[in-house]
């Protein structure tokens, strides 16, 4: 069975902390190898340095190459713009923003946060966060009630499981992100509880590996047309409704 | 790209009762994902000796493995219990079912360290088996190397190879001869082959992580390293059959 495989998770750019080849090319590559259509990937300058330069360099990035889609990124602590800004991103071809509590240190209930989701909601924006740490899921539950587009929580792993759960199981515009569950069972078990509409494929390429990701959820117990959705589908369907 | 199909003998999985999502996982899990991942051999650790009880938790597992020789068994010391721990050591590691203790566990520390571990390691030299110590991060990693430097004799194998510190346990490993690398942890692209390069393919095993790790993972990052067939032969069994000295393969069925 082929599946169109679209990646939600990726990166390119130097990496602050790890020797690794995060380039473009490296990207290409590696989709290239597992046959996937299309990328969601943003520039590590984004997430580690500044969000103005990052979003443009992922956005020459996303020019240069049409798999690759542009994911936007914000710093609510850095961030003092206005909605205008935002609407500006979206005007330029962003269609979904992430946000890297972990790796910025704030909290996910800082107000911050709160603004700039505030901000984003008229704007129908789909939003991915990082929910690493026990207790952030459920921050950022919190946060997005009432927020009108799909909310995709991302590093949901094995430890997190049960919580990403339970705050989806309160909040039908959550969805979880594969990346780091590596858990048996763990899809079934979320296609069985918030729907196989609800799973979305990331691999954190480059740094992580694309076969364990993928071959994670090819040889799990999902069904072939639960594993289309998660693959790919569902990603797909956000991204056409942004 | 590759499957998952080649024949392995994983050296990491936990007895449980349950897996991470609630579901039962005793001896019939176990066999349903030995046949999925046509797994030749699994060494096994009970989770309860890890977690609670390890005098309960080494007994139910014997019970499990006795008689059946695709089975093995990681015997758990506790440094709380020295001279218990030391006791169960002489009493059980001359069989044939216990292939290695194994040191999760740390006495003052959340890892096992050399203060707590020296006399049940003492104990260890004569049965003349490895040691498995759980490495979930770089401290961990630093305190094992301090064990494996003193232990030299004894050939230590680091579980989890540092979880994302993998880098410091590869490291390790090309230091001291007498380290060994087991590969659940973690997933980054890069890992198995910077090991092979720097500590060579002889010094790593395949372990699963399962019942809390899907095999297909750790199985996919292996098979779709840059390495040689000869390095990936030695990984997914060799090196853990010359490790713990198992017989030879039986000849597959076509």
């Amino acid at each position: 069975m082929r599946f169109q495989i679209i990646d939600s998770n990726t990166l390119f750019g130097t990496h602050p902390t790890h020797k690794l080849d995060l380039s473009v090319e490296r990207l290409l590559r590696d989709m290239n190898r597992h046959k996937i259509a299309a990328s969601l990937t943003l520039s590590t300058v984004g997430v580690f340095y500044g969000y103005v330069e990052g979003n443009r360099e992922t956005l020459d990035a996303a020019k240069g190459n049409k798999r690759l889609a542009a994911v936007a990124t914000v710093n609510p602590h850095n961030y003092f713009g206005s909605t205008e800004e935002l609407q500006d991103l979206k005007a330029h071809g962003f269609r979904i923003f992430k946000f890297y509590p972990g790796e910025q240190g704030w909290p996910v209930d800082s107000a911050a946060f709160g603004r700039v989701l505030e901000e984003l909601a008229p704007l129908n924006m789909p939003i991915m966060v990082n929910a690493v740490l026990p207790g952030e899921a459920t921050g950022i539950g919190r946060m997005i009630a009432g927020y009108p587009a799909p909310v995709i929580l991302c590093s949901v792993s094995g430890e997190t499981l049960g919580e990403a759960l339970a705050v989806a199981s309160a909040a039908q515009n959550i969805m979880v992100e594969t990346h780091e569950l590596h858990v048996p069972g763990a899809l079934k078990l979320l296609a069985e509880r918030i729907g196989a509409k609800r799973i979305i494929f990331g691999s954190g390429a480059p740094r992580r590996s694309v076969a364990s990701s993928l071959y994670y959820v090819l040889h799990s117990e999902l069904s072939d047309s639960e594993k289309r959705l998660a693959l790919g589908g569902n990603i797909k369907r956000i991204l056409e409704a942004a | 790209m590759s499957g998952v199909s080649v024949r392995s003998i994983d050296i990491r999985v936990s007895v449980a009762q349950s897996d991470v999502v609630g579901r039962p996982f005793g001896r019939d899990g176990l066999t349903a994902a030995m046949e999925k991942y046509d797994t030749e051999a699994a060494v096994l650790v009970s989770s309860l000796a890890v977690a609670c009880d390890f005098r309960r938790g080494n007994e139910e597992l014997l019970e499990l493995i006795h008689g059946d020789d695709r089975l093995f068994g990681y015997l758990v010391v506790n440094p709380n219990h020295p001279e218990e721990s030391i006791q169960h050591i002489r009493a059980r590691m001359n069989s044939p079912d216990f292939l290695a203790v194994a040191l999760f566990q740390g006495a003052t520390a959340p890892y096992p360290k050399l203060e707590d571990y020296r006399d049940i390691l003492s104990a260890c030299r004569r049965f003349a088996k490895p040691v498995f110590i759980e490495t979930v991060d770089a401290e961990a990693v630093a305190e094992a190397e301090r064990i494996a430097a003193e232990f030299s004799t004894v050939k230590f194998i680091f579980g989890s190879m540092g979880g994302p510190d993998w880098k410091r346990a590869v490291n390790s490993a090309r230091t001291y001869f007498n380290v060994y690398l087991e590969t659940s942890g973690s997933y980054d692209a890069e890992k198995i082959e910077e090991a092979v390069e720097k500590a060579g393919a002889h010094r790593i095993l395949f372990g699963s992580g399962l019942p809390f790790s899907d095999p297909a993972s750790i199985l996919a990052l292996i098979q779709n390293s840059n390495i040689s067939e000869e390095a990936m032969a030695k990984i997914l069994g060799e090196n853990a059959r010359r490790l713990f000295d198992l017989p030879p393969a039986a000849p597959t069925e076509e």
